[in-house]
């Protein structure tokens, strides 16, 4: 397996009946890169996390994650979903050991709660979902993606229903975690200051039916980055306004036409 | 009158505008007085009614029996003739075992029907054509395959309980979201784990629906199958009074029914609640 291709999605197309929703998609994630997925919803960006988790199976095309086919949902992968997907019976606690009894055979309590610790969550252990905030859950199913240490960390709109003060609080927090576990993560997002700021790498996707991968951009900004001096950063706009002219220019053009 | 507090100043302007000193009634007293006096109309309508003449006696004469059959539930001389506890008892095991049996059957049959479309789709008319059938229609058959009276009771108990406990299973399965479902899909959680943490516990508030509605019906039902199959019940007693013309005692059985109808959904609606979760 060559370094740059840990993940390798290779001519991927994804109908459902006759609409097809994506078409020939390659794509190659190195080791402990981040990648964020955008482009205008429906496009199937959130079909194409779900074909790499496994949830959904492509018409054709292949996944290899880590030299291994891609053939299903596995623990190897972990999923934060849009709408944290915490259980409302468990605790924080239960919601993160459920996730890593599966995983670990030993010391599950002390791995659960590392996770919550590294989230800053550790005093909500015993709450239960309703309990705390949208953030707070939100950090949770992190800490239930992050616990199984997986080879790759796929992030579906996780910010998405979050309000802004808050999806920034996190952003901070996604980057910080990132670092410091090394995490290859692909991030589904229409948020371009998200994609941008996060990423190594964002791939901007066509407009459906039979999306594509349009461009993709490299985000050469120096880590660790800061939200505030990247507010006047000349290189951080110039990149901004080419994800947002390929978005708002070439796309919405490309669909009036 | 500038040093007046506030809630003063406004209690002294309302006095002004009605003209009289209006005492506020603590706040419980109104919703606490509304059942008393419902009570109370009740009680006159009904005193009302048996001063018309006619066989229904007044509230006193059945407080008055009442009090007699209290005082010793518990007697029995021969199977036709036992205080009201044995009967209330006997009523209860039986609406217990059908019950018992309905939801050891109902509730994985209820399970299996949410979970697969096909048993869905071969449940459907068959629940649909037996479910609005009077359970008492049942009785000649029960009576036919157990050829006595108390398997019988039970079995018609069985039947009622069955179709409510089968029926909100099945709806609980289904309504489960897909999310919690992902989420176990993403960690390939074992069967047995899916069904314990993810399952169960999604269709548990539906499940206890399912049982307060059982409970209902076949609290309603026994009464009925016992008046029909005799032996010792709550329902073959007011047959029993019946014919002895005591109708004093069928008005005490009916109130008796509704307690015990009340208590059984009440302690069911505070199992519920103990299993509740807030999504």
């Amino acid at each position: 397996m060559p370094p740059e291709k840990f993940l390798s999605v290779e001519g991927l197309n994804m109908a459902f009946g006759s609409a097809v929703v994506l078409a020939g998609i390659h794509l190659a994630v190195r080791r402990g890169e981040f990648v964020s997925l955008i482009g205008h919803s429906g496009c199937g960006k959130s079909t194409l996390l779900n074909v790499v988790a496994g949830l959904l199976k492509p018409s054709s095309g292949t996944v290899v994650l880590a030299g291994r086919h891609v053939d299903g949902p596995g623990p190897d992968r972990g999923v934060v979903f849009q709408n944290h997907s915490l259980l409302p019976w468990l605790t924080c606690f239960g919601n993160v050991y459920l996730a890593v009894e599966r995983v670990f055979p030993d010391k599950r309590k002390e791995r659960t709660h590392a996770a919550l610790d590294l989230v800053g969550l550790s005093h909500a252990e015993h709450k239960y979902p309703h309990q705390i905030s949208g953030g707070m859950k939100q950090r949770v199913g992190i800490a239930r993606a992050l616990a199984i240490e997986p080879k790759m960390l796929l992030l579906d709109e996780p910010f998405g229903a979050l309000d802004a003060l808050t999806r920034a609080t996190l952003q901070d927090e996604l980057m910080r975690i990132v670092g410091q576990t090394g995490a290859t993560v692909l991030m589904v997002t229409h948020d371009v200051d998200e994609a941008v700021m996060l990423s190594d790498r964002v791939v901007m996707m066509t407009n459906g039916p039979a999306a594509r991968i349009g461009e993709i951009l490299e985000v050469d900004l120096p880590r660790p980055r800061n939200r505030l001096a990247l507010a006047h950063d000349a290189k951080f706009m110039e990149l901004r306004a080419a994800v947002l002219e390929f978005l708002y220019d070439k796309q919405v053009r490309r669909k009036a036409a | 009158m500038s040093a007046l507090p506030a809630s003063e100043v406004a209690v002294l302007s309302k006095q002004k505008e009605t003209g009289y000193r209006r005492t506020q009634a603590p706040p419980w007293l109104l919703p606490a007085l509304a059942p008393v006096v419902g009570l109370a109309a009740f009680l006159a309508v009904w005193a009302l009614i048996a001063k018309q003449g006619g066989r229904i006696p007044d509230p006193a004469a059945v407080w008055d029996a009442a009090l007699k059959i209290f005082a010793d539930p518990f007697y029995s001389k021969g199977p036709n003739d036992q205080g009201i506890g044995w009967n209330v008892l006997s009523s209860l095991k039986r609406v217990g075992i059908g019950f018992g049996l309905a939801a050891l059957v109902g509730i994985p049959l209820g399970f299996a029907i949410g979970r697969f479309r096909f048993l869905s789709g071969m449940a459907a008319p068959i629940i649909a054509l037996l479910k609005p059938v009077s359970p008492l229609a049942w009785l000649p058959i029960g009576l036919l395959l157990f050829k006595a009276a108390n398997p019988a009771a039970i079995y018609v108990i069985f039947i009622c309980s069955l179709w409510p406990m089968i029926v909100n299973t099945a709806v609980g399965v289904r309504q489960i979201p897909q999310d919690y479902l992902n989420v176990a899909r993403v960690l390939n959680l074992s069967e047995w784990k899916v069904f314990t943490r993810i399952l169960f516990p999604a269709v548990l508030p539906y499940m206890i629906t399912g049982v307060r509605l059982s409970i209902g019906v076949a609290w309603l039902v026994i009464v009925a199958a016992e008046m029909l199959t005799g032996g010792v019940g709550i329902g073959f007693w007011v047959w029993d009074e019946w014919n002895n013309l005591k109708v004093e005692h069928i008005i005490i059985a009916i109130f008796t029914i509704g307690i015990v109808g009340l208590a059984l959904e009440q302690g069911l609606v505070l199992f519920a609640r103990r299993f509740a979760y807030a999504s």
